[in-house]
Formats: C-alpha cells, structure tokens, sequence
C-alpha cells in the first residue's frame, strides 16, 4: 500500500504543494485575490489528477469505465475553479451560475451506475455553490483546515468502499489543504480559495465511491463527512458573520471538523480493517 | 464365376466401409450445462513481487458442447460472475470487486468462448477463444484436459480443467501495475464440471 500511497497521494499532493507554496509565500502575492483563489483551484485540481493519472493512467475517451469520466471532470472543474476566483464576497448569484455549469458537466460526464445523472448532477451543484459561498465570505485558515477534514474523511470512506483510486484522489486534495494550513500559519499569508473546485471535486469523489459501494458505507456517513460546511454556513447569518477575532476563526473551524471527525468515528472499525488490509 | 466376383468386391467393400466409419465420430456432440456447485475458477497474481495471492469466484455457469469419446474438442461457453469472487478476507473482496479491478458494478460477468483449438494429447486441447473482461474482449488460449466422465447415456457428469494466462493490463486492469504492488500477469484455473439430466 506505501507505493500507491506515495505516487497517487504524496507524490500530486505535495507537488501541488509546492506550486501553492510558490504562488503564495512570497510577500504581497497571497494578498492578491483572484491570483490567490486560481493557484489554490489549480493546485487542488492538479493534485486530483495527478493522482487518477497515478494510480490508473491516462484514461481513453470516451472512458472505458463510467468512473474514469472522474478524470475529465476534474479538469473542467479546474476551469470552474478559476472562474469562481472572480466573483466578490457576498455575490450568490455568480456563484449559482458556476454551480450550475458544474452540475451540467457532471450530467454530461459522468453516469454512474444505480445513479440518475440529474441526482449527482444535483449534488455537485449544491456542493459547489454552497462551499464557494463560504468561502467567499472570509479569508480565513478555517477554510482549508474544514477542506481538510472532508477530504480526509471522504478519503477514509472510500477506502472502505474498496475503491481505493477514488481514496487516493480525495487523500492528495487533504495534503493540498495540509499545505495551505501550514502556509497559513506564516504571518501575513492568506490561504483561502478553491471553494468551487473543493466542493465539486469532493462531491464527485463521494458520488462516485457510493455508486461502487455494495453497502458498506451508509449513505449518511457520507452527507457527515461534508456536512461540516453547511454547518459552518449557519455561523455565517446575522451577526454571527461578523464575527471576525481569532475566537470566530476557531469556532468555525470547530464547526467545519467537527461533522468529518464523527463521520470517520463513527466508521473507524471498517476504516482501520481498510487500512490493515 | 462373374457373380462371385462381383459378390466378393462388395463384401471387400463392405468391410472397408465398417473400418471408415470407426474413424469419424461415434459418440454425439452433447450440451453438458454446468454443475454451479463443482464449478469454480481460481486465479493467481504475485503481491508486491514476492509471493503469489490466490483467490477464486465461486459463481461459475454455462455450458460445453462436447462428445463423450472426446473426438472433438470441448467447446467451452463459460461466465464468471464478479460478485463471486472470494479471498478468504472481506476487503479484499471489496478492493476486488472495486473499479480498481473488476468493476463489479458495471461488468457483472467475465466471458470465455471458443473459438477453436487443436489436440496437444491424449485428452489434453489447446483451446482458442474471446475473453471479455471489463467491457474489453481479447482473444486468449487456454490449456485444457479433460478430467473425466462418468455415466450413462441418459445421466452423466464431465470434467475439465481449463488454465489461461493472461495480462489483465490488456483488459484495462492497470490497478498496481505500474508501481509493480500486483503483478501483471495472472494465471486462471478453471475447474468445470457438466451435466446431462435425464429427459433433456
């Protein structure tokens, strides 16, 4: 398991890293907003891909397998990612719109078995929309700490599944979301973006998993592990999104690990027998 | 004295012709559908370049058309299902019947049909034919022996034992190929047994 590991999540992972750690360590550079918002998407992106081409290769097209259409989307969910780099704070409406073209290349991509593509293409649209939303109202750590945990989680799940491509692919975005944490902590650094590309790319990762699944991981374990961003969207009403002190930062971190840690606790026998096996 | 001549050549001939006919097939080309509870396939792949994993799918059906005096070769109509497949160790099975490799979920069965073969033995054929695997037909050999047949005409059981050896890369099952985690040339033995029931 240490080679697929290495050449499917370190390897992507750390060489998208490494572009973020370039596009956004030196000084000034993080501040500017759609530059900062298009390296995180891209470096998100890429280490997803890096890892399908990892563990299974450079897929033919049409696909072979209705799951290697994951490859193509994530792709396009890169240039749905640098789009979303350019609505302001606030703007649901842009946001909508880059939803819905995610939700349509799902329905045009990707058919997965036992699933109608109007039902994946409804959860990508939500997920994009929704994680772009948050992310767009604060430049915050709490972002890529909350991309982190249900990356992680949705890796850890689909481990389980047996889909393991589809595990390593969601593993590479956590380390992508670990680096960006890590960036965060140098002062003066902002580190949130790729809402878009997060939501879609872990949306399709978890839709895909549950259609392969023979029923080892209950449907709800999935919404947990990405329910710690509609959580968090509920901090954002009122004055509570106005909470801006490190306490606020905190508290929406909590909010954003809390439903991803339950998630994998709740399965953590199956994922431990996963990881052993 | 003409009579007897013309006598003598047709029982001459008579004899050659009894003698012709030992020659070509005696024993009727039969439909053996097979037994799913002795039937099974195993397969082999060498783990991280060290020891060979065996596993087996359980859940083998078809048929085989072939004559009991083995005149001419079996022809093999076989259909694994994926969902079958049986290591011993649950996740393993789960990884198994994953999109990494067979994709349980999109191709429910793996094929093998003849297409042809030649004698290599007493009992023993080369066989010719398609496998379809993952949606990707490829055409394969296979070593075949016939294990046996017992019976009457009317109720009777066949063996045979069928071993191929294939790169599963060629169907597009590339899953630890490349990082050399799982070799890629995996050898299948298939052990297939047949019936003939009375009043079919």
């Amino acid at each position: 398991m240490l080679e697929p590991i290495f050449w499917s999540v370190l390897l992507p992972g750390l060489c998208a890293g490494v572009l973020v750690a370039c596009g956004l360590l030196p000084r000034g550079l993080s501040g500017l907003r759609v530059w900062r918002r298009s390296v995180i998407a891209l470096a998100l992106g890429g280490a997803a891909a890096g890892s399908f081409l990892g563990s299974v290769g450079m897929p033919s097209w049409p696909p072979a397998q209705k799951w290697h259409a994951v490859f193509a989307l994530v792709l396009a969910f890169i240039a749905i990612g640098i789009l979303d780099a350019w609505p302001k704070r606030g703007d649901w409406a842009s946001r909508a719109l880059l939803g819905l073209g995610a939700g349509a290349l799902t329905w045009w991509l990707l058919a997965l078995p036992g699933q109608t593509p109007m039902a994946a293409a409804s959860g990508v649209v939500v997920c994009v929309w929704l994680i772009s939303m948050l992310d767009g109202q604060r430049a915050s750590v709490a972002m890529p700490i909350g991309g982190w945990a249900a990356a992680t989680a949705v890796s850890l799940l689909t481990l389980v599944t047996g889909s393991t491509s589809l595990a390593l692919m969601a593993g590479a975005i956590a380390v992508v979301c670990g680096v960006l944490i890590v960036i965060g902590a140098v002062p003066g650094r902002v580190v949130s973006g790729g809402g878009a590309m997060l939501g879609g790319c872990l949306a399709v990762l978890a839709l895909a998993a549950m259609a392969y699944d023979y029923g080892s991981v209950p449907t709800w374990s999935w919404m947990l592990a990405m329910a710690g961003f509609p959580l968090a969207s509920l901090f954002e009403i009122g004055r509570l999104g106005q909470w801006e002190h490190i306490s606020g930062t905190i508290t929406r971190s909590l909010l954003l690990l809390a439903p991803p840690i339950v998630s994998v606790w709740m399965n953590f026998e199956q994922i431990r027998e996963s990881l052993s096996a | 004295m003409f009579k007897f001549l013309v006598a003598g050549v047709l029982v001459v001939s008579s004899f050659v012709a009894v003698e012709d006919a030992a020659d070509t097939p005696v024993a009727p080309v039969e439909t053996w559908e097979l037994d799913t509870v002795h039937s099974m396939a195993l397969f082999r792949v060498q783990h991280v370049g060290a020891g060979q994993f065996w596993g087996r799918f359980n859940d083998v059906t078809g048929s085989v058309d072939w004559p009991r005096d083995d005149s001419v070769a079996p022809e093999l109509d076989v259909s694994i299902a994926i969902e079958s497949v049986d290591t011993g160790n649950e996740k393993l099975d789960r990884h198994l019947k994953s999109p990494d490799f067979f994709n349980g979920r999109e191709f429910e069965t793996a094929t093998f049909r003849s297409t042809g073969a030649e004698r290599v033995g007493d009992r023993q054929w080369r066989v010719r034919g398609d496998m379809t695997m993952l949606g990707q037909t490829r055409p394969v050999t296979a070593e075949l022996e016939v294990t046996g047949v017992r019976g009457n005409p009317v109720q009777a059981k066949a063996g045979w034992e069928a071993i191929f050896t294939i790169k599963r890369s060629e169907f597009g099952m590339n899953w630890g190929v490349e990082n050399g985690a799982l070799g890629d040339e995996v050898k299948i033995i298939v052990g297939l047994e047949g019936n003939i029931e009375p009043g079919r």
